[in-house]
């Protein structure tokens, strides 16, 4: 049952918390802000900045050259004119003669180019791209698509292969993701990474947002003795209960708010038009996961942040004290770029089931790949293990260190505290 | 009946010893100063009687029955060390520490505008704690004190930082409390505003109780041989005199202790022949500051009963 005190101090923080307006400009605006730097980061990659180019392309062999002007004349840049190509028959010794002469317009604009295809191209690819800017992927890219096509075609042009074999040999291979499951297959996979990795994002800057900030206010409670009064009505258990259960209520509050598209989408997927390859393809099981292990992820480390915070008589001491406990908070996020390659590779898994990284990491892992059901429980458990350990020692170490101030407890007393019983 | 009574109750941090097997009892609707020097262990008492440290021994009873949260809920705590969320407003502040007593509703909302009102606060109770200066702070910890209408108050320095204006305002409040009939414990180390507001008193001193009891009483044990003298003129010469033990000069007035009841007829005799312009001479009188420096201070070191006349004249503030 829930005690009077703790109602109360439930009551008070969380309309400190959820009326605040730093609450409701991180709830509105940091995922606009996610999704705007990762919109603006997709779009600056996707980006296809053709600009003009004069593009030379010489050769040893006539014939070559000849394919290679009538394949780059079906080229929308060069037909738009955006790209002027410029052929020339070069032996390899008048290369260097004929490079001098165009080092002039070379190096006048970094987006111009020489590609020099000598005769042994025709059997060993092997090409020379010449310009100021050889980090030019769009001109290098756009080339070499139409001397790699040129030139498999040059190469099979003298065998007994029929032009449709060709055809084949040259065409690019195009693969498409079917993922298998329990259900039956089916196409997506990138929509649910990128929620996976999304949900990922949302939970560390939720534990960023409401963590840090909690170590300050405990801090500012003890050093300006309000604790001392609150202490004559309620235990310090309730009193550091009641200011952990409100920011995991906040927090709950906010990821609700935040996921709300993703229900919205995930009950009728026909809302949004989305291509196949994209779509969002989780169940509600994943979900009520995601908000179980983030509930108690958050409050395991606010109850190790709170409990040892309270040892502490300044921000700044506390925070050169508890870098180990914050690197618990943000590297566990670096795990999941284990899953990037291989999201089903024995690292990930073990990541996924570890303490502290499995808050990260199984989320993601359960969005795209198939999770046997024993290991998110297996993780869950484990979590639940670490959440009592960490409300029974930070709640000890709270109620122990939160009136004394002065001289910075040592690491025997620590341990000693720690060891007290209750 | 006593309203709380504590027995033999001890608290030392690691070797320091800070309360050492201290026992008093406080009846209801009195004024108890807990008086005592700077450390002497009287925050470490209150500290134990509010439950937020556990005593290494002893005990402690509200009405007959050990202290838990019955008490805690009808007891009223201001802090030495005053202490409140200022990003909170005023009023919220109020009203969610009256809840952590168990006070809540419309009537507790009145009764903390009706004491902002008094305090001239009542166009503040919207502001944040921190817009507050520290003097009005103070202020609103003391409504959130009294609001919710304990039986029992505990007030540790109460005047400390106000001024005179307000420091009779708070004395007003806690004499209208006393009326009420709630019990008061009074801790302070400035013995004019005990003398003046307790009923009993106890004094302490490195954790230890040196005295306790009714105020009168106390007085009247230390004030048989000691006589209150308000004066103009010198009365060095009293230090030559062998029947005289000790001449305590507080400014406006001295107080001077004699070897023996009848000295005060030759005591008054022997200021009237030096010429002394006597204001008030009170036979059998002694301030709380005298006691308290006779029992606390340097002095106290010294024997007043010894053959040897020790004269120690102390030119001393209010504090000790």
């Amino acid at each position: 049952m829930i005690s009077r005190g703790l109602k109360a101090v439930l009551k008070m923080h969380l309309k400190q918390q959820m009326l605040s307006k730093a609450f409701v400009w991180s709830t509105l605006l940091l995922p606009v802000m996610m999704f705007a730097i990762i919109l603006i980061q997709f779009s600056l990659n996707s980006l296809d900045t053709v600009e003009p180019s004069h593009v030379y392309i010489t050769s040893e062999n006539p014939a070559l050259l000849e394919s290679l002007e009538t394949a780059f004349g079906e080229r929308e840049e060069v037909k738009s004119g955006t790209y002027t190509m410029e052929y020339k028959q070069v032996d390899e010794s008048a290369l260097a003669d004929y490079l001098n002469s165009k080092r002039e317009t070379l190096m006048a604009d970094s987006n111009n180019g020489l590609f020099h295809v000598p005769s042994a191209a025709a059997t060993d690819k092997h090409v020379r791209f010449y310009s100021t800017n050889l980090g030019n992927q769009v001109v290098r890219e756009k080339v070499t698509d139409v001397l790699n096509a040129v030139l498999n075609r040059s190469y099979f042009r003298n065998s007994s292969l029929a032009q449709a074999d060709i055809d084949y040999a040259v065409k690019a291979i195009e693969i498409e993701g079917l993922r298998v499951s329990a259900g039956g297959e089916e196409e997506g996979g990138i929509g649910n990474f990128a929620v996976g990795f999304g949900m990922a994002i949302l939970l560390m800057i939720s534990m960023m947002g409401i963590v840090m900030p909690f170590s300050a206010a405990i801090i500012e409670e003890k050093t300006n003795r309000a604790v001392e009064v609150l202490l004559t009505s309620v235990s310090p258990r309730e009193l550091l209960a009641g200011k952990i259960l409100a920011r995991a209520i906040t927090g709950v509050s906010q990821m609700v708010i935040w996921l709300m598209p993703l229900f919205v989408v995930m009950l009728d997927p026909t809302i949004l038009e989305i291509p196949d390859e994209y779509r969002v393809d989780i169940g509600f099981g994943l979900i009520l996961f995601f908000v179980a292990n983030y509930v108690l992820g958050l409050t395991i480390l606010l109850s190790i942040w709170g409990g040892f915070s309270a040892m502490f008589d300044s921000t700044q001491d506390a925070g050169n004290a508890l870098w180990p406990v914050t690197i618990l908070m943000w590297m566990p996020f670096y795990a999941i770029f284990s899953l990037f390659k291989n999201p089903a590779n024995s690292v990930a898994e073990i990541l996924s089931i570890a303490p502290f990284t499995s808050l990260y990491v199984m989320p993601l892992r359960m969005a795209i790949v198939e999770v046997p059901f024993w290991q998110p429980l297996l993780a869950l458990a484990i979590s639940g293990l670490l959440f009592y350990g960490a409300v029974v020692a930070g709640g000890k170490i709270y109620r122990i260190s939160v009136l004394s101030t002065g001289q910075q407890p040592s690491m025997q007393q620590f341990v000693k505290w720690l060891r007290q019983p209750g | 009946m006593q309203a709380l009574e504590v027995h033999n109750l001890s608290k030392a941090f690691g070797s320091f010893k800070a309360v050492d097997n201290l026992s008093f009892t406080i009846p209801e609707g009195v004024v108890f100063g807990l008086l005592g020097r700077n450390g002497a262990g009287k925050t470490t008492t209150i500290r134990m009687l509010m439950n937020i440290y556990e005593p290494d021994s002893g005990e402690i009873r509200f009405r007959g029955a050990r202290v838990g949260q019955q008490f805690r809920d009808k007891v009223g705590y201001l802090p030495e060390e005053r202490g409140l969320n200022t990003r909170l407003r005023v009023l919220d502040t109020l009203l969610y520490l009256a809840e952590l007593k168990g006070a809540t509703g419309p009537k507790v909302k009145e009764k903390a505008m009706h004491y902002l009102e008094r305090f001239e606060l009542a166009d503040r109770a919207k502001n944040k704690v921190q817009e507050l200066s520290k003097g009005n702070q103070q202020k609103i910890q003391f409504i959130s004190t009294i609001l919710h209408e304990p039986d029992f108050i505990i007030l540790d320095e109460p005047f400390s930082g106000l001024d005179p204006v307000n420091t009779n305002l708070f004395k007003d409040i806690i004499l209208e409390l006393k009326q009420q009939g709630r019990a008061i414990i009074f801790s302070t180390h400035l013995m004019d505003f005990a003398e003046k507001m307790c009923d009993r008193i106890a004094l302490v001193d490195h954790g230890k109780l040196l005295l306790s009891g009714a105020l009168a009483e106390v007085k009247k044990r230390f004030s048989s041989r000691n006589v209150i003298l308000h004066y103009d003129g010198n009365i060095g010469f009293l230090q030559h005199r062998p029947y005289v033990v000790k001449v305590q000069d507080f400014g406006n007035y001295s107080g001077v202790e004699v070897r023996d009841r009848d000295d005060i007829q030759q005591l008054l005799s022997d200021l009237v022949y030096a010429g002394v312009k006597i204001r008030k001479f009170d036979a059998n009188d002694i301030s709380l500051h005298e006691i308290f420096l006779s029992q606390t201070g340097p002095a106290s070191k010294a024997t007043p009963t010894t053959t040897t006349a020790s004269i120690n004249t102390e030119t001393t503030g209010a504090s000790a």
